[in-house]
């Protein structure tokens, strides 16, 4: 990400030039060189210790124009081994960055980000929200633009931490001791709680405890998600954004919504069939996430955030959007915790180590891809064998309409025809389905194509004189076909469907869009609770492919008795 | 033998697009005879021997085998096709026995599937025949398992299942090793001297001398000439008919 790009090494004047331009300290190894000058190394004998932002001035010196008069060779060896060395591990403050570009690329997830960041359904060119706004102040104090970074809202956190397309992080990202173990934090901007909300029918529910056996719906990843997952009993559905549960709720999918009290309040406005369930509980903080090493950049964010809070630009944005009250207004007097601890780097636990935890969950996650899985290939076997059917036999009209339905099935994605069936329907028709039925019909409707095509191969590749035969001993078509040509075409085409019930298998890690918490949803999830997305990630694909094997030994099985 | 023939065959004719292939075909044959077709390839024998059970329409003419009558045109409802190729059994070329099944279960298929008969009497129906053809030993072999002459021969079994009234071969022994020839021959005279009526197609003059009675040789889609076995193989009227009889010898 700030290695020095490689097309820049063949002239030597521009990779000096580039070189003394674009160092920066740096928070990796000792030996890289940035941290061996940083300013708080001791052994750093060059460099201006307050001001890092000048580092690229006084390194100026060095270049091969300025340089006072040692052995040019010497110094260019050593200046090469820096900038290799650079390139490698290249990561200085953002900070310094930031001001030679004179733009903060702030990242965040528009999508379903209302009251945060949204396109409004009016103009959905522009972007608004009161991060948006929070992020232009913020900007404007620290004398730079203002860019927004659009990334999904689950991996906002690992993507910085990898280096990432943005500098900070400006997403209702809770300032929770999770996060602060894996990244930099601000000061607070904006103090939230958790709201409950549930459908106005429902007048009985007053807190999390009144929904029984019910389901709650949060939005995965969230502090939502941890708070509603310890509820006992609870049913969790976890959904990628924060508009589609409440669709549910309002569709009778769910019994209530947990979500933060910003989210709730835009659903709830001028909403007559939802109502909030309770007061909010459970205060938090949204603060800008920071890469823990850039320490200089946090300190401007910081001070930027608090005049921000005094001198009433923030009450002013916020109140645009009904967002101000007495907890933000507590803000400008907020005091880091003596406890805090400072970030630590990584912040992984180990889920190999902890896998007595880890593998019930996983295990818990496989069962429902096991029966979306079963249930979605039953479906897609036989309703294929139905289309490869009228395909094949039926009159023309009939034909034509197996075949549109092969063809749009095949050549459209999956995912929009799940969408398509869990909220297009209920949208146009009222079909209320359920998550898992809908997850069922979208994969065996849409592999039903697949399948159709895999019988036609098999019924084309049974001879003719089968049929003939079958017709000689005065067999009617359809039982030729039944009892002769359908058995022969299966036994035909029983591979390629094996190969598509493996596939189906994965790809029903899809259905976790709707709310299902599948293996791969809860392995995203746990990965980010731990860190430890190798050690998450191997019980993962271990289970994926014990699964997979069992289910291939099985077919192994009925091919050789079908022989 | 009953008085009225089982099969009458009057003006057959049947062309694909434009190849003439019958040209009126017309053939009498009484209950219990066994009558041999022979002609060069591409005459049109396995065509003939097809629209005698209507796996062929015939463009002009009339079959009529035992009761049932077929006159060119005439849309066959299925229930009276059934009931014609329950009458007259098929025999192919290349057996297309039924690869899923024994050979047990191919022999049971008919009876138990579509005549209904029930399914102990299916079986011991097929055991019976399986036994007949020399095969009790092999009814649970799946055709993979058996030498052709084997597969042949459950398929005649497969046929027989039906009860059928007359037998349609079409040249049941030129897929087979000449070594192979001699068992489903056997099988055929037999069935021929219990009385079965047949028509087989054929280039086994061996066959043909030891089943028929009547032999018939085929010529641009027409009967060319027609006579006893015995005096068409020694002494064939027209010179086509004797040419192709001194080629197929060797
Ligand atoms: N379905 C078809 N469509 C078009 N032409 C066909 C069809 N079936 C047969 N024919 C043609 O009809 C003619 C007679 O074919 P047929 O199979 O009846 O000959 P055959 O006497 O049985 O020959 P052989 O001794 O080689 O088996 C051939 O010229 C063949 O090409
Ligand atoms: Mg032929």
């Amino acid at each position: 990400m700030n290695a020095a790009p490689l097309s820049s090494l063949p002239n030597p004047l521009g990779f000096l030039t580039y070189k003394n331009e674009r160092a920066r300290p740096n928070s990796g190894s000792f030996w890289s060189f940035p941290l061996f000058f940083s300013p708080h190394n001791p052994l750093s004998p060059l460099v201006d210790p307050v001001c890092p932002a000048r580092w690229g001035g006084r390194f100026r010196i060095l270049s091969r124009f300025n340089y006072p008069g040692r052995s040019r060779p010497v110094f260019s060896l050593r200046l090469l081994w820096l900038c290799l060395v650079s390139i490698v591990a290249a990561r200085a403050d953002t900070w310094t960055d930031i001001q030679r570009r004179g733009v903060l690329r702030w990242g965040g997830d528009a999508e379903g980000g209302a009251p945060y960041v949204y396109h409004p359904p009016n103009d959905p060119d522009r972007l608004t929200g009161f991060e948006v706004d929070f992020a232009e102040a913020l900007c404007k104090r620290l004398g730079v633009k203002s860019e927004f970074v659009q990334f999904g809202w689950n991996n906002l956190v690992p993507g910085l931490q990898q280096g990432g397309n943005y500098d900070v992080i400006i997403a209702g990202l809770e300032r929770s001791s999770e996060n602060l173990a894996k990244i930099a934090m601000s000061r607070p901007y904006f103090a939230f709680g958790q709201q409950l909300v549930t459908r106005a029918d429902r007048p009985q529910v007053l807190q999390m405890a009144d929904l029984g056996r019910g389901s709650v719906g949060v939005l995965s990843g969230s502090s939502s998600f941890h708070l509603a997952s310890a509820q006992p009993g609870l049913q969790v559905r976890v959904y990628d954004d924060n508009v589609n549960y409440f669709k549910d709720l309002e569709l009778g999918r769910l019994d209530a919504v947990l979500t933060d009290t910003p989210i709730a309040q835009v659903n709830l406005a001028g909403n007559s069939k939802l109502r909030p369930a309770g007061p909010p509980f459970e205060f938090g903080y949204y603060a800008v996430g920071i890469r823990s090493a850039d320490t200089h950049l946090l300190d401007r964010i910081n001070g930027a955030i608090e005049v921000l809070l005094v001198d009433g630009t923030l009450e002013k944005s916020y109140a645009r959007y009904g967002l101000w009250n007495a907890e933000q207004a507590a803000l400008s007097a907020w005091k880091p915790a003596s406890s805090e601890s400072s970030p630590t780097s990584g912040g992984r636990r180990s889920a190999l180590r902890e896998w007595r935890t880890y593998l019930p969950i996983l295990l818990r996650a496989a069962v429902t891809t096991v029966w979306v899985t079963g249930a979605g290939m039953t479906l897609a076997v036989a309703w294929g064998a139905l289309l490869a059917l009228v395909r094949q036999y039926s009159p023309k009209p009939l034909r034509w309409a197996a075949i549109v339905y092969i063809e749009v099935f095949r050549g459209t994605p999956l995912l929009l025809q799940l969408y398509f069936i869990y909220f297009g329907l209920a949208q146009q028709f009222g079909w209320n389905l359920s998550a898992g039925l809908a997850a069922v019909l979208a994969l065996g409707l849409n592999y039903a194509a697949t399948e159709a095509e895999n019988y036609r191969a098999g019924l084309e590749a049974v001879p003719r004189g089968q049929t003939e035969a079958a017709l000689a001993l005065g067999m009617t078509r359809g039982m030729a076909i039944r009892r002769v040509i359908l058995p022969q075409a299966l036994r035909i085409s029983l591979p390629s469907v094996t190969n598509d019930f493996i596939a189906m298998f994965k790809d029903s890690s899809i259905v976790s869009v709707i709310g299902l918490m599948e293996l791969t949803k809860e392995y995203q999830i746990r990965g980010l609770d731990t860190g430890d997305y190798i050690g998450v990630g191997l019980m993962t694909a271990a289970i994926y492919f014990v699964l997979g094997y069992a289910a291939s030994l099985g077919v192994a099985v009925l091919e050789r008795r079908l022989r | 033998m009953s008085n009225s023939p089982l099969v009458e065959v009057r003006g057959l004719k049947k062309q694909f697009g434009p190849t003439v292939v019958l040209r009126g075909i017309d053939l009498i044959q009484s209950c219990g005879e066994c009558v041999a077709l022979i002609g060069p390839s591409g005459c049109g024998k396995t065509t003939f021997l097809r629209c005698l059970n209507q796996l062929e329409t015939h463009d002009a003419g009339t079959v009529r085998i035992s009761s049932l009558t077929l006159s060119a045109g005439e849309t066959v409802p299925g229930s009276k096709l059934q009931q014609l190729r329950q009458t007259a059994g098929m025999v192919f070329q290349q057996f297309h026995l039924f690869p899923h099944r024994t050979a047990l279960e191919n022999v049971m298929e008919g009876p138990l599937h579509v005549l209904g008969t029930p399914l102990a009497e299916s079986k011991a129906l097929a055991h019976g025949l399986l036994a007949k053809v020399g095969l009790a030993d092999r009814a649970h072999f799946r055709p993979s398992q058996l030498s052709g002459g084997q597969q042949q021969r459950v398929a005649i079994a497969r046929a027989l299942a039906m009860g059928p009234e007359i037998l349609l071969l079409d040249e049941p022994t030129s897929a087979l090793d000449p070594e192979l020839r001699e068992e489903v021959r056997d099988v055929l005279v037999r069935l021929g001297d219990e009385g079965m009526t047949m028509i087989v197609v054929t280039h086994d003059m061996d066959l043909a001398r030891r089943l028929a009675d009547r032999v018939l040789f085929f010529a641009d889609g027409v009967v060319a000439e027609s006579g006893p076995a015995e005096e068409m193989f020694t002494a064939a009227k027209t010179d086509r008919a004797r040419e192709f009889l001194r080629r197929v010898r060797g």
